[in-house]
């Protein structure tokens, strides 16, 4: 019931982000779809799994792209993300600041490359090109998303042990 | 104790009430208390005010709404009122609302409420209200179609110069670049132009995509795509490259329109 919840409003924020934030100077950098599934390697796996489908799929929504560019994108940058969590210790704020920065910089990385082999294999018209504005975006994004995210584990730590001191009290 | 207080309090009571009715009102005792009484008043006065205020807001705010949205829809019909205007041309436009923008990995790209069903195809311009170019359509679905605005560093058009000087067809390629200038490339060497000449788009591009034609051949490219309406104005040359060691001239194009904040665009459709 609480996931499905979550679902619920997750699905209004990406709607939000990709009809409303996508417009506004600094706020189109933003890209909440990545920030949760990133975020939710906290908790479970599936649950960011559950993520890449459902905002890949709101991505690929009125997308220029062909359909499922994002959503498999991001389905299987999920997996490598997994791989790359084991290695790399989530409870720590240097960690997660780590697996963050790594996560942005393939998620572009994965975007790129596969925008390019759509366009060698002729199903995109258009071919991706590395210039100025491209990588003044990738550090905008970057940046944007790691201070977001970094938030976010900060707030999460916070409540986390305040909750397991609760816990521990009346346990006691 | 208490008996003798109480009949104390009843007399003075009585004497106070019989004062009141002697002086009508005017006890000196109630002097002392006017200020108290107006602070009172006047606060039951703001008070009922205060109501009042609220109210006149409420019908105020209610106002500025409704005036917004007047003058959103006066907005609105203005820029219709100027697609109706364009007159003395020879093609259709047919608008489309503009659903989104969107940038990634890149690609800026619109989408637009219009698609295959309404006629629309690949390779066709877009214009503001006032006949500018601002873009080319770029990819179509049934319902939709996304156009890719000049300033993307993806788009290329073939573009003519009105050369003030020369009668000569004078040809260039329009990159797009970001920012408030284009650049027109490929000028051969002998052309003469100079600043204030008028870019318009030369119509003379083969539209063709490579992916359709692969996937569908040339029939089916034949009905999807269109070349884009020669004669659509973009803008004037603020500055001429001309480098003596280059093959080429260069130009720098201030384009008359600004693709930002766009809500209702003009397809521009054969003429019927």
């Amino acid at each position: 019931m609480r996931n499905i919840f979550i679902f619920i409003i997750l699905f209004f924020l990406f709607i939000f982000q990709i009809f409303f934030l996508n417009n506004l100077p600094l706020f189109k950098y933003l890209n909440l779809v990545l920030i949760f599934i990133i975020f939710f390697f906290l908790q479970k796996f599936s649950l960011s799994l559950s993520v890449a489908i459902l905002g890949g799929l709101i991505m690929d929504s009125g997308s220029f792209f062909p359909p499922g560019f994002f959503s498999l994108n991001l389905i299987f940058l999920c997996f490598f993300y997994y791989l790359l969590a084991k290695r790399i210790n989530l409870k720590t704020l240097s960690g997660f600041l780590f697996f963050s920065f790594l996560g942005i910089v393939f998620y572009q990385i994965f975007l790129f490359l596969s925008a390019y082999l759509l366009f060698f294999l002729n199903f995109l018209t258009i071919r991706p090109l590395i210039n100025r504005t491209y990588l003044f975006d990738f550090f905008y994004f970057l940046i944007v998303n790691l201070v977001i995210l970094i938030l976010f584990f900060i707030f999460y730590e916070r409540s986390h042990s305040k909750f397991l001191e609760k816990r521990k009290g009346s346990d006691g | 104790m208490f008996k003798v207080k109480y009949n104390w309090l009843f007399v003075i009571v009585l004497i106070l009430l019989v004062l009141l009715i002697i002086f009508k009102g005017e006890f000196v005792l109630l002097k002392s208390f006017k200020g108290l009484g107006k602070f009172f008043y006047k606060s039951s006065v703001d008070l009922t005010q205060k109501n009042e205020d609220s109210e006149l807001k409420k019908q105020l705010n209610n106002l500025k709404i409704e005036n917004t949205k007047l003058k959103i829809l006066q907005n609105e019909n203005e820029v219709l009122r100027k697609y109706l205007n364009l007159k003395n041309v020879d093609y259709k436009v047919s608008l489309a609302n503009v659903l989104n923008k969107r940038k990634e990995i890149n690609i800026e790209w619109y989408l637009l409420d219009k698609g295959e069903r309404d006629g629309v195809k690949e390779g066709m311009a877009v214009i503001n209200e006032n006949g500018f170019f601002v873009g080319k359509i770029n990819k179509t679905e049934n319902n939709f179609s996304y156009f890719l605005p000049f300033s993307s560093p993806y788009f290329r058009i073939s573009v003519e110069i009105l050369s003030a000087k020369q009668t000569q067809l004078v040809l260039g390629v329009l990159e797009g670049e970001e920012g408030l200038a284009l650049e027109i490339n490929y000028i051969l060497h002998d052309a003469e132009i100079e600043k204030g000449d008028k870019v318009v788009t030369s119509g003379l591009e083969e539209s063709i995509n490579p992916v359709k034609f692969a996937q569908g051949g040339a029939a089916r490219q034949s009905r999807l795509f269109h070349r884009v309406k020669p004669g659509l104005l973009i803008g004037e040359i603020v500055a001429v490259k001309d480098d003596p060691h280059q093959l080429f001239k260069k130009a720098v194009v201030k384009p008359f329109s600004q693709e930002k904040n766009l809500k209702i665009v003009g397809i521009v459709m054969p003429a019927p």
